[in-house]
């Protein structure tokens, strides 16, 4: 029954991104109903062209391109995350980084990175990235092995074992399916919703939720929702000062996180 | 001796394909490398980290400026928008972002210079403007790309935008500057510069 459920929701997932995204890769290529945006506006632009020759390169006019029609939301979202981010977590943080020497935070920070090595080393399958996935299987065993469960990184010392940080989101990228469109998720933060398959990576490759099958003892969902959002935290205590620089920044920093996110992810799939 | 020949000229010309573009690729990435340096030799001056933190800012925001082209970056920032604003309006934008950048980069490279930073290659994007591979070495030995891209001015190479982990500074800028001036008028935008410039003086 589970395993059923489990199915139809990844079903109903691939069939609402399938019929959501009119155009394939909207990251890399604006979507129809963007072209058709820039169009009417380069028309209007058009009377100033002579100027235009002297900044007439791939850089010119381009922003990034994103679907964004829940961006009333999306904002209430952002404004609530930081919202949390300012009251809580900002200062929670704080205090963790004074108690906790930032050698343990880092350990902490690897041990969980190395642990969801089953989600890299699948995506980098499902992407056919064979170098990929042998590199990543030749870093978690010398990482959990010499590194002491991955807590240190021996890895990191060999040029030739680079972290490939891939996902369920990159993989459905590389087969064809765009963005869909922007999602701000309260407290998770930004997503889009080809990227939202990361949930499906967390609930089948990520073992901290496999701690539900009784052979890893049998704990109820609570236990691995604590330990992500302890692993989140974590992370985050490492981000404040690069957090704060951006909203410092920033004109709008909603935009400015949109943007960035996805400029980031682009990056990511092309890599 | 006939083949002898056919390589000889070979690589004559491979090396005289090579090497206008080994003369472009000094430039550019020396500019950086020295950037960088003075800053950090500037750093580890014995007293620097004494001083307040807006002093520290200041001294690395006279070697940043050294190879900032604000001008060429906020009509790149600006992209179409730049024609909307008059001579004066431009004016006062370059010198109010400049501001705003200088603020947010000499932070960050505060932040940062106590971690190793590598340089990487130098790529060619189009004639005349390049962009310098540099890598943040992280504590725990990882590696963050922060690139910049560099256009010549006469015989000086300058920085027009920086692109950290794949994203682009004035793209970013460019699109919330778009959103806002899209609903708002360019008085508008220099209006939220000011008040944004104001709270951090500058010196």
């Amino acid at each position: 029954m589970k395993t059923f459920l489990a199915a139809a929701v990844i079903l109903a997932f691939f069939l609402i991104v399938g019929v959501l995204s009119p155009s394939y890769a909207i990251d890399r290529e604006p979507g129809v109903y963007l072209a058709q945006q820039s169009e009417e506006e380069s028309a209007k632009a058009g009377e100033d062209v002579d100027e235009d020759d002297e900044y007439d390169d791939e850089y010119d006019d381009e922003v990034v391109q994103i679907n964004d029609p829940l961006i009333r939301l999306n904002r209430d979202f952002y404004a609530l995350n930081d919202g949390l981010y300012v009251v809580l977590l900002r200062p929670m943080a704080k205090g963790y980084n004074a108690v906790l020497p930032e050698e343990i935070r880092l350990s902490v920070k690897n041990f969980f990175y190395n642990l969801r090595f089953p989600i890299r080393f699948v995506n980098c399958l499902l992407q056919a990235k064979g170098t990929k996935a042998m590199e990543e299987f030749a870093t978690f065993f010398l990482n959990t092995t010499v590194g002491f469960a991955g807590i240190q990184t021996p890895a990191s010392y060999y040029d030739s074992l680079p972290p490939s940080p891939e996902d369920l989101g990159q993989t459905l990228a590389v087969w064809g399916l765009g963005n869909g469109f922007f999602i701000m998720y309260p407290i998770l933060g930004p997503s889009t919703l080809r990227d939202s398959a990361d949930f499906i990576d967390s609930y089948f490759l990520d073992p901290v939720s496999w701690l539900r099958y009784q052979r890893f003892g049998g704990y109820s969902w609570r236990t691995t929702v604590a330990i992500t959002a302890y692993d989140k935290f974590n992370k985050l205590s490492f981000q404040i000062g690069d957090i704060d620089a951006l909203k410092e920044a920033a004109f709008d920093p909603y935009i400015a996180v949109r943007d960035a996110y996805i400029e980031h992810r682009n990056k990511l799939i092309a890599e | 001796m006939k083949r002898n020949y056919i390589r000889l000229s070979v690589i004559v010309l491979a090396i005289l394909l090579i090497l206008p573009f080994e003369v472009l690729a000094t430039g550019a990435k020396d500019t950086v490398q020295a950037q960088i340096n003075k800053i950090l030799t500037n750093m580890k001056q014995p007293g620097f980290k004494d001083q307040p933190k807006d002093a520290q800012i200041a001294e690395i925001r006279k070697i940043i400026n050294e190879v900032f082209d604000y001008q060429e970056l906020s009509k790149r920032t600006l992209g179409r928008d730049w024609k909307k604003f008059t001579p004066e309006q431009q004016t006062e934008f370059i010198d109010l972002f400049s501001r705003v950048l200088e603020n947010v980069y000499a932070d960050r490279i505060l932040a940062y210079t106590h971690e190793q930073i590598d340089f990487g290659k130098e790529t060619e994007l189009k004639k005349g403007r390049v962009e310098v591979e540099s890598y943040i070495i992280t504590l725990d030995n990882k590696k963050v790309p922060l690139f910049y891209r560099m256009t010549q001015k006469g015989d000086q190479w300058r920085v027009y935008d920086v692109v950290i982990e794949g994203v682009s500074m004035i793209k970013n800028y460019r699109g919330q500057f778009r959103d806002i001036l899209s609903k708002k008028k360019p008085e508008d935008l220099l209006q939220t510069l000011r008040k944004k410039t104001k709270a951090k003086p500058a010196s």
